[in-house]
């Protein structure tokens, strides 16, 4: 029972808070996104104010009374020096990188200072909401950035949930806190499995298949030399050897050019299947290799470089898959 | 890459906090046991070890439980003859000194820091001077500072000093206002007392003693006379009245104690009709750790929370219903000229006519008492028949009287002759108990030096015994056989009176006083230090309701809700003021400013808004809409104007030359007609 209140309860307080700081990539904090509250440490501390004022009216000592007093005058601005402290600060997420299932995501999130004239100050700890992933960087002041590793288990795609800011600057009497939804997925491919190149030949003649071009690859044979064959071509070896002059003749490999389909994996489940294609993805990107790929009703025409391997890897990420939230396990 | 922090243990910030603790407890060097202290110190040693990195591990938790099972058995069998107050205090610190050891997380500091504050509050019960004040106001920022630096290690520990420093002065006239405003309560429950060391006057008194005390000059009160002075010979300040001798020294008499118990039950306190003239005065007491204060006779209290305060006994004497551990502050009237015989005059007899037990002990005195007695019928004749014999036989006052154990009376009067005010008081009151009289002697001060016109201070080489007898209807009479034998004690003060001798031969500082720029400063100390005690430790419930009524003329709900009102709308001014932004002045340098200036006088002539174009391009956009003389101008202007932002060092001519371009330019520009 409980359980289903606090459900409803959480899912209350996240509409409340998509009304209250709608998704942004970059955030100036300010009054209307940013809570305080008084820390545990902060509610000891009173509580250490209520003893003193107790003791100092038995002991009738004013000093005791009035030390209480500074202390309780020392709370009250704290209230706003962590409030102007924590908004002195513009927070950004950088592009996230995709990741492989099964590796760390890096989550970068990039401080700025308002003004040159109040910097932010003291650490700042950042943690995915409704998860235990955190990290305090006690000098964020320092090094402006701070970094998160989030897991990754399966492929999709994700969004990324809100991430909860704090900062307890300057004494941890008050706790600064922001819950900023960076609008960002995470896309994660599918872990590539090593498997030898299949491509479907089946749809090959829809390409360019006029056999081997010249190239610079691989040699092919040796031609007699003829006017105008540049000089590095010339098989000075033969020649030495007292033979008519030959020139070398190169050429570039366009066998395993192709389409990477998921038809021909058929038998295989299909996270396995994904990961085979995903190995082969990156095997023909980095050997510069034009190809396309074909799922059950989408096909990507054939391409090459790294734009191409990203589009196609992020097909197979979310192939029969919905955007959910991102959740640690 | 991110810079690894040392584990809490290696902090400077623990390493700080565990300095301001080690500071605290040997501040509190008195109330501590001495093995406390010594605990404390060595976990202080421990820390400082760890800083350096010689020794890395922890102790395990398992061994600090025990120590301090230990050491709570020790303290438990130590409270027996410390009292609960201090046992407390040395727990406080024993925990402290425990935790600093275990110190390895965030929430130990944390502990740390709040025992730390609580141990400073109890500081302030056993030393409230102005300077340990500061003192532990500098241990307080001390202690913030650690915390800072704890929660912003990237910041160097002067940078948080300094941040801390201001806000520290930011938080000052908010508490003080506090200070001001909150309610003074009485208090809410009783608390355990310190039984540390008495000093001063003790409820026993041998004739040597006071002596003792003149070796002293501690402060014992101040007080605050609002209109006239009493002369020097009028000032006798009672503290205790003993009423029961064995022989050889003067106690309070336990009928007297017992009576006062009964009063005490039934609540009913002596109340005695007064009249003539009154001197009214606030006196300060310093710490004595007994109930008995100080007051001219016959000393009543002047407002209500004194009288909360002060309980009036039947023997005249003044008491505080709890003891004086920390300075106090309470308002007397004084009837001088009024009758001390409205007490019982049966038990006033009955305990004033004792005599010791032991009838061998100076047989010379009762001899000589039933010749007196025998010779002069009235009361008022052989009182004065024992003042003229003190007189006749060249009686002499001296600070050093010979020992007189055996038979004190005898020896003093027959053998000696010389002595000081209790031996002088002691002889006379019980010679005149031998000779029927009720007589009793009185310890207090008399005296005081003037700190400034209208304030005595009096110290403790003022102490002095006097007697009183009981004279028929007059009822009790002072008499001072030392006003008889060194007038001069009387009417100048002890200092004169002993001139000869070695006045405060033992008191370096007294020494030290003798030189003229000391006793400037001595002085200067001892007016901060009365206006202190006056302002900061005495501002009670009463001072607080006369400030009330000084700000709002009668006291009424209404008026209180608006002052109250009015003093939180303060203090958020003065957070405004701390806090909002614009207040500030904004850094923008004159070149920028004027040139801003003249832009806008463009704008308002020509209609062209510069948005964010460069000032060449600006002055392009606006050349065919300013005239041409104008425009000419403003182009030099702007070129003038790139010139000084992207010199690297613009001359400070150069500058003032662009203001006053800009000047020429503005002024010649708003005579156009706008377009």
């Amino acid at each position: 029972m409980f359980g289903g209140l606090s459900q409803r309860f959480n899912r209350i307080h996240e509409r409340w808070l998509r009304r209250r700081i709608p998704a942004n990539s970059r955030y100036t904090l300010h009054l209307k996104n940013v809570f305080i509250f008084p820390t545990r440490f902060g509610f000891g501390y009173l509580l250490t104010c209520v003893s003193l004022f107790l003791l100092g009216t038995n002991y009738q000592n004013n000093l005791m009374l009035l030390l209480c007093q500074f202390l309780l005058a020392v709370f009250l601005l704290h209230l706003f020096v962590s409030y102007r402290n924590f908004t002195a600060t513009t927070l950004a997420l950088k592009p996230i990188t995709p990741v492989v299932a099964g590796e760390h995501a890096l989550l970068v999130v990039q401080l700025e200072d308002k003004s040159p004239q109040h910097p932010f100050f003291g650490g700042l700890q950042m943690q995915i909401r409704h998860t235990n992933l955190r990290v305090l960087n006690r000098r964020a002041d320092q090094t402006k950035q701070l970094k998160l590793l989030l897991p990754t288990s399966v492929r999709g795609l994700f969004t990324l949930p809100r991430i909860t800011f704090q900062s307890t600057y300057p004494l941890g009497l008050f706790r600064c806190w922001t819950h900023l939804d960076f609008n960002q997925q995470l896309v994660v491919f599918p872990s590539p499995i090593p498997s030898s190149l299949r491509l479907d030949s089946t749809d090959a003649a829809q390409g360019d298949t006029s056999g081997p071009t010249p190239g610079i690859d691989e040699f092919e044979s040796l031609r007699n030399f003829q006017q105008g064959d540049p000089m590095n071509r010339v098989a000075w070896k033969q020649a030495a050897k007292g033979g008519d002059l030959a020139t070398k003749t190169f050429t570039q490999s366009r066998q395993e050019s192709g389409w990477l389909s998921l038809a021909l994996y058929q038998h295989e489940p299909l996270e396995k299947a994904l990961g085979l294609l995903s190995y082969q993805i990156n095997r023909l990107t980095q050997q510069q290799q034009t190809f396309g790929l074909r799922l059950d009703t989408q096909s990507i025409g054939p391409g090459s470089g790294e734009l191409h391997k990203l589009t196609c890897l992020t097909q197979l990420a979310q192939y029969r898959t919905t955007v959910v939230p991102y959740a640690a396990d | 890459m991110q810079q690894i922090d040392k584990p809490i243990r290696n902090q400077t910030a623990s390493l700080l906090m565990a300095c301001v603790f080690c500071i605290l407890s040997i501040s509190l060097f008195e109330p501590l046991l001495f093995w406390v202290l010594l605990i404390a110190i060595c976990a202080t040693v421990m820390r400082v070890v760890m800083y350096i990195g010689w020794y890395q591990p922890v102790p395990s938790p398992r061994t600090i439980n025990l120590l301090g099972l230990l050491c709570c058995v020790c303290l438990v069998w130590f409270s027996f003859s410390i009292g609960l107050l201090l046992t407390m205090v040395n727990l406080l610190i024993l925990a402290g000194a425990l935790k600093l050891m275990l110190l390895d997380s965030p929430r130990d500091l944390f502990h740390l820091f709040c025992t730390s504050l609580f141990v400073i509050g109890i500081g302030f019960t056993f030393h409230q001077s102005f300077i340990m004040t500061l003192f532990y106001g500098l241990l307080t920022i001390a202690l913030l500072v650690a915390l800072a630096r704890y929660f912003t290690p990237s910041q160097s520990l002067p940078w948080h000093t300094k941040r801390i420093l201001t806000m520290g002065l930011q938080a000052l006239p908010i508490a003080i206002l506090l200070f001001l405003i909150v309610p003074k309560l009485p208090p809410l429950w009783k608390m355990p007392v310190a039984k540390s060391t008495e000093t001063g006057l003790t409820d026993t008194v041998s004739p040597g003693d006071i002596a003792s005390l003149t070796q002293s000059s501690e402060l014992i009160f101040r007080a605050t006379f609002e209109g006239p002075v009493p002369d020097p010979h009028e000032r006798y300040w009672r503290a205790i009245t003993l009423e029961h001798f064995d022989g050889k020294q003067w106690t309070v008499s336990p009928l007297r104690k017992q009576a006062r118990q009964q009063y005490r039950l039934l609540n009913y306190e002596f109340n005695p009709k007064l009249s003539g003239s009154w001197w009214q005065y606030e006196v300060i007491a310093q710490p004595t750790n007994k109930h008995w204060l100080y007051g001219i006779d016959i000393a009543v209290p002047a407002d209500h929370a004194s009288d909360e305060m002060i309980w009036r006994g039947a023997d005249y004497q003044i008491l505080s219903e709890s003891p004086l551990s920390t300075r106090r502050a309470y308002r007397l009237r004084s009837y001088p000229n009024a009758d001390m015989s409205q007490t019982l005059e049966s038990l006033d007899q009955r305990v004033n006519l004792q005599q010791p037990a032991t009838t061998t002990l100076n047989p010379l005195t009762q001899q000589w008492a039933a010749e007196i007695a025998m010779r002069h019928p009235t009361v008022a004749a052989r009182i004065q028949a024992v003042l003229n014999y003190f007189v006749a036989k060249g009686f002499t006052y001296t600070l050093t009287p010979p020992a007189m154990p055996d038979q004190p009376v005898d020896d003093f009067l027959f053998t000696h002759q010389q002595g000081f005010c209790s031996h002088y008081a002691s002889a006379m009151a019980y010679a005149l108990r031998l000779m029927d009289i009720p007589a009793r002697m009185v310890a207090g001060y008399h005296g005081g030096e003037t700190l400034q016109p209208g304030v005595l201070s009096v110290y403790q080489y003022d102490a002095h015994a006097w007697i009183e007898a009981w004279m028929g209807d007059r009822g009790w009479v002072r008499f001072d056989p030392t006003a008889v034998i060194a007038p001069q004690r009387i009417q100048f003060g002890i200092q004169q009176a002993v001139e000869e001798e070695a006045f405060l031969a033992n008191n370096q500082l007294a020494r030290l006083k003798q030189l003229p720029f000391l006793a400037d400063l001595q002085i200067l100390y001892s007016l901060m230090d009365y206006q202190w005690s006056r302002w900061v430790l005495g501002f009670d419930a009463q001072r607080q309701q006369n400030l009330l009524a000084l700000l709002l003329g009668k006291v009424t709900g209404e008026k209180v809700t608006y002052l109250v009102l009015a003093i939180f709308g303060l203090i958020g001014l003065l957070l405004a003021l701390y806090f909002i932004p614009h207040w500030r002045k904004q850094r923008v340098a004159p070149v920028q400013q004027w040139y801003h200036k003249a832009v806008a006088a463009v704008t308002r002539c020509t209609g062209q808004v510069r948005a964010n174009r460069g000032p060449e391009a600006f002055a392009n956009a606006v050349q065919s809409h300013l005239p041409a003389s104008a425009s000419a101008q403003f182009s030099a202007l702007s070129e003038q104007y790139i010139q000084l932002q992207y010199k690297p060092k613009p001359q400070q001519h150069e500058e003032k030359a662009f203001v006053r371009h800009c000047r020429a330019f503005i002024r010649q520009i708003s005579r156009q007609p706008a377009a």
